[in-house]
């Protein structure tokens, strides 16, 4: 038995440097991944076609940079400076989550200058959940944008800057804890419904499964919130 | 579903529950914004945070297209049943608005 639990630990501990050694080419590879994809032609609404996958491309990107945290942290600092605006957004995206001040200067420089409006806006929701105090300025300035909705998400951010209160550890906490290894679009007709987790707006968690064998659910999934 | 929908399912809220049924939305924000959003519609719905995107993700409908400038989930409605099996799924595209799911339609696809 302790010779088992001996080996368990060796194996555990090769494992954790092989991940940490690779992880630097890990998130190189995942952000190439992204950008190869044509995004441009995929953000339209209209007459969308369906049967296109790419979407899953982008959430398993977000996922597995996020999951691989710190590891991740100069590969998307980088990404900042990318030439595609898609890549800023995602950057700026992942880095909200990691709760490390090296990501604060390239998100106000994003926030402050980039002219793609949609990395702008993620940059400045970033800084929120970082609680960066440097950021407040620039999200300040954010407020008086000539974009409506990225003077909205000024406005959600500018306190958590003010106060330096952001969300800390708990949204990769809560990614780690919420992602899984059930398949991405993995909701059937005819079959049972994926189960999950989540907070309401008060804070309580409510399972899907807590509804079984007393109401039918319906679930609404929402655009936007406006 | 975007504000104006909601508030059409909001008004055939007592229809959902002669057909039993608990209405769970769905918002990949934060708990602080979907609070504000469901204080401001005053809805009696179960609004739930999905700021990870993963349940959106898991029913397919996360992140496919762009709406004032942030990357958004398709406008979409599920039926579950008591028994917990998936009966009905309309998952919209952004627009044209006329092909999203309706309070009619969701209504209709509630077991009897």
């Amino acid at each position: 038995m302790g010779r088992t639990l001996l080996w368990a630990a060796v194996a555990i501990a090769v494992a954790t440097v092989a991940v940490s050694s690779i992880a630097a080419e890990d998130a190189a590879s995942l952000l190439g991944e992204f950008r190869r994809i044509d995004w441009d032609s995929r953000e339209v609404g209209q007459d969308k076609d369906l049967s296109d996958t790419a979407w899953q491309t982008r959430i398993r990107v977000e996922r597995d940079l996020v999951t691989l945290g710190a590891d991740a942290l100069p590969a998307l600092v980088d990404a900042c400076s990318d030439d595609s605006g898609h890549v800023r957004l995602l950057a700026a995206h992942v880095l909200g989550y990691l709760n490390d001040g090296a990501a604060v200067a390239p998100l106000i420089r994003i926030a402050g200058e980039d002219d793609y409006a949609a990395a702008r806006l993620m940059a400045v929701e970033a800084l929120g959940r970082l609680g960066a105090r440097e950021g407040e300025a620039v999200v300040r300035a954010a407020a008086e944008d000539t974009n409506r909705y990225i003077r909205e998400a000024a406005a959600w951010a500018l306190p958590r800057t003010v106060s330096g209160e952001g969300v800390g550890d708990s949204l990769r906490e809560l990614a780690l804890d919420t992602w899984d290894d059930t398949p991405i679009a993995s909701a059937v007709v005819g079959e049972p419904a994926p189960d999950f987790a989540l907070r309401d707006a008060d804070g309580v968690t409510v399972r899907l499964s807590d509804y079984r064998g007393r109401k039918n659910v319906v679930i609404i999934s929402l655009l936007a919130d406006w | 579903m975007c504000n104006r929908e909601l508030v059409q399912l909001q008004e055939a809220h007592d229809r959902f529950v002669e057909g039993d049924a608990a209405v769970l939305v769905i918002d990949a924000q934060e708990t602080f914004r979907v609070r504000d959003w469901r204080d401001k519609l005053d809805s009696p719905f179960t609004f739930l945070s999905d700021p990870t995107a993963w349940v959106s993700a898991r029913y397919g409908v996360a992140k496919q297209i762009v709406v004032h400038d942030e990357w958004v989930s398709l406008p979409s409605a599920f039926v579950v049943d008591k028994a917990g099996v998936l009966r009905y799924a309309h998952v919209g595209r952004g627009w044209p608005m006329e092909e999203r799911a309706t309070a009619a339609d969701i209504l209709a696809a509630l077991p009897k």
